[in-house]
């Protein structure tokens, strides 16, 4: 037997106070644990899926849906604006890339976007099968959209109208799978991609009349969005500014979107971080109140260690090692809840084809999960192990066991 | 060897008790005797080195433990002294064997598993080492707290009213124990009892008398 095996003996010669503060360490820190994770996680996500996304041009309407809409790809956009615009941004000198998106179809919960092959430059995206769209009606599925509906290079799919599902089929114009994408990571991963020329080719087969109307159509043509990247840092004076001066036109900053965005997230935040705090306080006061109840109750095995020779702080420390145990215990049932919370939250959100999360990524912040629990665990078990420091043994061992 | 030369103690607020000096051979018996309140456990406690007399010292088995600091008397007292409790004071979170290794624990040893064993056999407890003290009839629980101060072989073994709640034959028994397990471990005995069992028991051994209380000297949580 050790001093270690001692203590754990003493901690679960209680079980009921040991089960309840390890259920209350648990639950506070898998809820930091769990803000953690999930905090960071999506932050991650964000960041990465605005690599190289300088501005957001969209419909006039809320800058925070173009940006949800164009980047994140979590909310509808904002309208459409005429593919004309695409050349005037292009033509702005401070301007060094545009990306049309053409949305409005969906498969299965993926979005069908069109766009060019710059938009899969711009994360670095790599074909794990096949080849990117030659021609109209050719589509690359991003590693989540593959894998969800299954089909293969090759295959063929119906494109439904509408970003949610449920809307009409496009039964006429059939897209053909070209290419697979390796898993990014990005938001690329829930998409089907094609050319913009695929998407209206969709739409003017679905509501052209005859051939003149088709013609009236092919000169109204549109995007939903574009993503602009700038050429120089002084684009961000300017052109946001004259983007909203166009008729029509709305021009989104993600940097400011997100910061606004993660503020309203934030909240969410800090409320569960709050409640861990609450949660972690009654942890430490349950863990000073069934350390005193314990020392009480053990204080003639405690007076009794010390007429066999042990010193005071040994005796002191029998008691912070009970509450060693208990963080340590704590902590491990509190990573493994806030792993477990985040995975379930991935799983639902999955279902959703929205942002990615899993419990099965560790976050270097996390170290301070078992920090807190070890610092909580002394803090209570000061008072307790001062009181078993100073204990008067031989009125102890005097008195009715 | 045990001796003690010119003991005082005082607590705060109260008349100061002064001890009679004692000289005992090493493996040499005596009876610690004296009324309640006359200072038998603040003795016990100052021989023990717990407690840091007021004036006067205390050798035993050739340490001057009143000049030790209070960690080395720690230590002294893990390796040199023996002491069974009256309430016997046994853990009862813990079975025999792991009550029996608090010792070795406590001088911050590994437990002797064969110097265990063969005390439980010595003392007819083989069998019990996986129960629980709340599981053992008293004799064996006493016998089990023999073991525990007679383990690590003290130089001085002190036992606090070892016979307060026993029968006769009990009583007899307890002693004759002690007298026994303190001759093969070479040490000194002393025994705290007002029984007169025990001074009939132990004939040959020296007495500590103390001499009662003075008026509102009644402090020393003497229990017995």
């Amino acid at each position: 037997m050790s001093w270690a095996r001692l203590a754990w003996t003493y901690l679960w010669a209680r079980p009921l106070a040991t089960v309840l503060n390890l259920a209350l360490l648990a639950l506070g820190l898998g809820a930091m644990s769990f803000v953690i994770l999930a905090g960071e996680q999506i932050e991650r996500t964000m960041q990465r899926d605005l690599a190289g996304i300088d501005l957001v041009v969209g419909a006039k309407g809320s800058p925070m849906q173009l940006i949800l809409a164009g980047v994140f790809h979590l909310d509808v956009p904002t309208g459409n604006i005429p593919a004309t615009s695409v050349e005037a941004l292009r033509g702005h000198p401070l301007v060094g890339r545009v990306i049309p998106l053409a949305l409005g179809d969906s498969l299965r919960g993926h979005r069908i976007v069109g766009s060019t092959p710059e938009y899969l430059q711009l994360y670095d995206a790599r074909l794990a099968a096949g080849a990117l769209w030659s021609k109209p009606l050719e589509a690359v599925l991003g590693a989540d959209a593959a894998a969800s509906t299954g089909l293969r290079v090759g295959d063929t799919f119906i494109g439904v109208h509408g970003l949610g599902g449920g809307g009409e089929a496009h039964g006429d114009t059939p897209y053909r799978v070209s290419g697979v994408l390796e898993r990014s990571g990005t938001v690329l991963d829930r998409l089907v991609l094609t050319s913009v020329e695929s998407v209206w080719a969709v739409h003017e087969q679905a509501t052209a009349l005859d051939d003149e109307d088709r013609r009236a159509l092919e000169a109204e043509r549109e995007v939903s969005l574009l993503l602009v990247g700038y050429r120089s840092p002084l684009a961000a004076v300017t052109v946001p500014r004259w983007v909203n001066a166009q008729e029509g036109l709305q021009a989104a900053a993600p940097a400011l979107e997100t910061a606004r965005l993660m503020r309203v997230v934030g909240v969410g935040a800090d409320v569960l971080r709050g409640f861990g705090v609450v949660l972690l306080l009654a942890a430490a006061l349950s863990v000073f109140i069934a350390l005193t109840n314990a020392v009480r109750e053990r204080e003639g095995d405690l007076a009794m260690l010390r007429m066999l020779g042990a010193s005071p702080a040994r005796v002191a420390a029998l008691v912070a090692a009970e509450a060693l145990w208990l963080a340590v215990l704590g902590a491990a049932a509190g990573l493994a809840l806030g792993h477990g919370l985040t995975h379930l939250l991935g799983f639902a959100l999955k279902a959703e084809r929205s942002l990615p999360l899993t419990g099965a990524w560790w976050s270097p912040t996390e170290a301070w999960v078992p920090l807190l629990a070890v610092a909580l665990a002394l803090v209570g078990a000061a008072l307790p192990a001062w009181r078993a420091f100073r204990l008067d043994v031989m009125t102890l061992l005097h008195r009715a066991a | 060897m045990l001796d003690t030369a010119g003991l005082r103690h005082a607590y705060p607020g109260n008349a100061p008790i002064a001890f009679p000096d004692v000289a005992l051979p090493q493996g040499g018996r005596a009876l610690l005797r004296g009324p309640s309140g006359s200072g038998k456990s603040t003795w016990l406690g100052i021989v023990a080195g717990l407690l840091t007399p007021g004036a006067g010292r205390v050798r035993a088995g050739g340490v001057e433990v009143t000049a030790l600091a209070p960690r080395e008397r720690d230590a002294w007292r893990a390796a040199r002294l023996g002491f069974v409790p009256q309430r016997l004071h046994l853990s009862a979170s813990l079975d025999v064997q792991r009550n029996l290794a608090l010792p070795y624990l406590a001088a911050g040893e590994r437990p002797d598993e064969a110097r265990i064993a063969s005390l439980l056999q010595r003392l007819g407890l083989a069998g019990l080492a996986r129960r629980r003290p709340q599981a053992l009839s008293v004799g064996q629980m006493q016998r089990v707290a023999i073991a525990r101060a007679v383990l690590r072989r003290p130089a001085l073994l002190l036992a606090d009213e070892p016979t307060a709640s026993l029968d006769d034959a009990a009583a007899a028994v307890v002693v004759r124990l002690l007298d026994e397990v303190a001759r093969e471990a070479g040490a000194t005995l002393v025994i705290a009892t007002h029984d007169a069992r025990v001074v009939a028991a132990l004939p040959g051994a020296a007495v500590i008398g103390l001499a009662p209380a003075d008026r509102g000297a009644d402090h020393t949580a003497e229990a017995s």
